[in-house]
């Protein structure tokens, strides 16, 4: 198992946003987490990669590569971040930073781990394989100079530049119109292949587009899990079947 | 291009627009300056007379186009108290003013941005809370107050630094450092204290942005991503409140000057109000407001050289 993630809780004050939730991701599983805001995962996701805020109180386990992540250092998680794991996060407009250079930032992401400095030709290259096909004008933008599914993929180049072993994707499709989302996708499934993944959505039929199997989330429980399919064919939760009965119109 | 070039328009028609109002003012005045000079027991007739001799009688306009041709050229005229140029008398003045301004920005900024980055960062422990209450006291603390204590402390007390005065750079560079220091150092921590608060909340809306979280995610520490990422956003804005810093600073660095008796625009200034020396006060608030023009101008270029998404619908 690449993640264990066992009994973890989640407090801001006397709000319990994750409540006692366990799941384990495989060595190149794609394990999809799916619930409504304020369901918890989204936070589940940030716990996971040590990046709540100072306010929050984190209980349980979770355990990566079996290594244990709750009340590891920071030194040792900054190690690990952007590293042995990445994120994407959902609004790529907002997610990089709108002062510099879309190259300059990925270049970033390279040096950060590595002592050889970010080359330009590997930047260009991660670029490239996600599906650019102008890499040297895109690394010389700012973002606001990028059309949103190119932010994405730029976003994307950026999380997989150092061949993390587990990919946490927070809702990667929902800020962008759907003949880009499922472009992204299709981008997605491609480079998440024989990586771990974790994959957070409000929408059941974006995770069945590339996960085989799911958790269902509501009020920082874990209310349902199992194969997607199975999930979607006889929800077992009346959350559930409303997730599907709402999504049952595009799938 | 085309957008720098409008705004270049518009600074040279505001400081056209300012000489004017500056010119106006002075002259419309209460108290004339020929009755000033020839003293309370002058005939009507003998200030009539001071008065064409001067060139007051002449148009208004004319004599204004006058007074902006010479400034224009460099010549700011001739004070009418003791003859002398003005420019002359203004020269040395607005460079000490400068060395002033200059070093009480530089210095307000290298203290403010590590305390207010400080106190954002731990705002919610003790020390941050302290570092924070501390910045707030400095803003109830009037520059010649704090200026008063670091003279009875390092002058008086300890005799490590000179009391007052000024020395000219080219005379003694050693010299000049040693008198500067200690009135450089009350106005940054003045000037500190206000740009802390506000790099303060400019450092806690950076650690709620996505793109501050996305530097944390690719392995930065929090003072790496803030460094790296938080100051570059930051800076953005940062500049307007270091122009307008820098504004009140040239005006209101006076009371510092008077306070080590540094001989600077701002105490000249009095001087010359107090002997109604017309040309003098001119020539002052003329340097002075068109300084303050200059700095905003510069401030609104800088603003779109920064930012990228201006700079694209600049060209």
């Amino acid at each position: 198992m690449k993640l264990v993630v066992d009994e973890l809780s989640v407090r801001f004050g006397d709000t319990l946003a994750v409540d006692k939730v366990s799941f384990a991701v495989g060595e190149t599983e794609r394990l999809g987490i799916i619930g409504a805001s304020g369901s918890g995962k989204s936070v589940t996701s940030l716990a996971i990669a040590g990046l709540l805020s100072e306010t929050a109180r984190v209980s349980g386990s979770i355990k990566f590569d079996g290594q244990e992540l709750v009340g590891l250092r920071e030194r040792d998680y900054r190690r690990l971040r952007g590293n042995r794991f990445s994120m994407i996060f959902q609004e790529p407009m907002t997610a990089l930073d709108p002062t510099m250079r879309v190259g300059l930032q990925i270049a970033e992401a390279i040096a950060l781990h590595d002592r050889r400095t970010g080359k330009r030709l590997t930047v260009e290259e991660e670029l490239q394989r996600v599906g650019i096909t102008d890499p040297g004008r895109v690394a010389d933008s700012f973002p606001h100079q990028l059309s949103g599914g190119q932010r994405q993929r730029a976003m994307i180049a950026m999380a997989i530049v150092n061949k993390p072993d587990l990919v946490i994707c927070d809702e990667p499709t929902t800020a962008l119109d759907m003949v880009v989302q499922r472009n992204i996708l299709h981008v997605l499934d491609d480079v998440l292949t024989d990586r771990a993944a974790l994959f957070i959505s409000h929408d059941l039929g974006v995770v069945r587009e590339v996960c085989p199997r799911v958790i269902v989330m509501q009020e920082g429980h874990i209310v349902e899990e199992g194969p997607i399919d199975a999930v979607i064919a006889a929800p077992a939760h009346d959350y559930t079947a409303r997730l599907v009965a709402a999504a049952r119109g595009e799938l | 291009m085309k957008r720098l070039l409008i705004r270049l328009a518009w600074f040279a028609g505001s400081l056209l627009l300012a000489s004017l109002l500056i010119f106006a003012a002075t002259n419309w005045l209460p108290g004339d300056i020929a009755s000033v000079l020839l003293g309370t027991n002058a005939t009507p007739e003998a200030v009539a007379a001071k008065r064409v001799e001067l060139g007051l009688d002449r148009p208004f306009l004319v004599r204004y186009l006058e007074w902006l041709g010479g400034v224009v050229s460099g010549d700011f005229g001739t004070s009418m108290i003791n003859g002398r140029s003005v420019t002359a008398t203004i020269a040395p003045r607005l460079e000490v003013s400068l060395w002033l301004v200059l070093f009480g920005t530089l210095g307000s900024l290298l203290l403010a941005l590590p305390v207010g980055t400080f106190a954002a960062v731990r705002r919610r422990h003790l020390d941050g809370f302290v570092v924070s209450a501390l910045s707030q006291i400095g803003l109830a603390v009037p520059a010649f107050w704090a200026g008063i204590w670091l003279v009875v402390l390092f002058a008086v007390r300890l005799q490590w630094l000179p009391a007052g005065g000024y020395v000219p750079y080219w005379e003694s560079p050693a010299q000049w450092a040693l008198h500067l220091i200690l009135p450089v150092t009350a106005l940054s921590i003045v000037q500190a204290s206000v740009i802390s608060r506000y790099v303060r909340t400019a450092v806690i809306d950076v650690l709620h942005t996505d793109y501050f979280r996305t530097a944390r995610a690719i392995g930065w520490g929090k003072v790496g991503a803030l460094w790296r990422h938080g100051l570059r956003n930051i800076s953005i804005s940062l500049l307007t409140v270091v122009g307008l810093q820098v504004a009140t600073l040239l005006v209101g660095a006076i009371i510092i000057e008077q306070v080590f008796a540094l001989p600077g625009l701002g105490s000249r200034l009095l001087l010359a109000v107090t002997q109604r020396d017309l040309v003098v006060v001119q020539g002052i608030v003329l340097v002075l407001v068109w300084a303050v023009l200059l700095i905003n101008f510069l401030v609104d270029v800088a603003y779109q050289m920064l930012d990228p998404r201006l700079k694209r619908e600049a060209t």
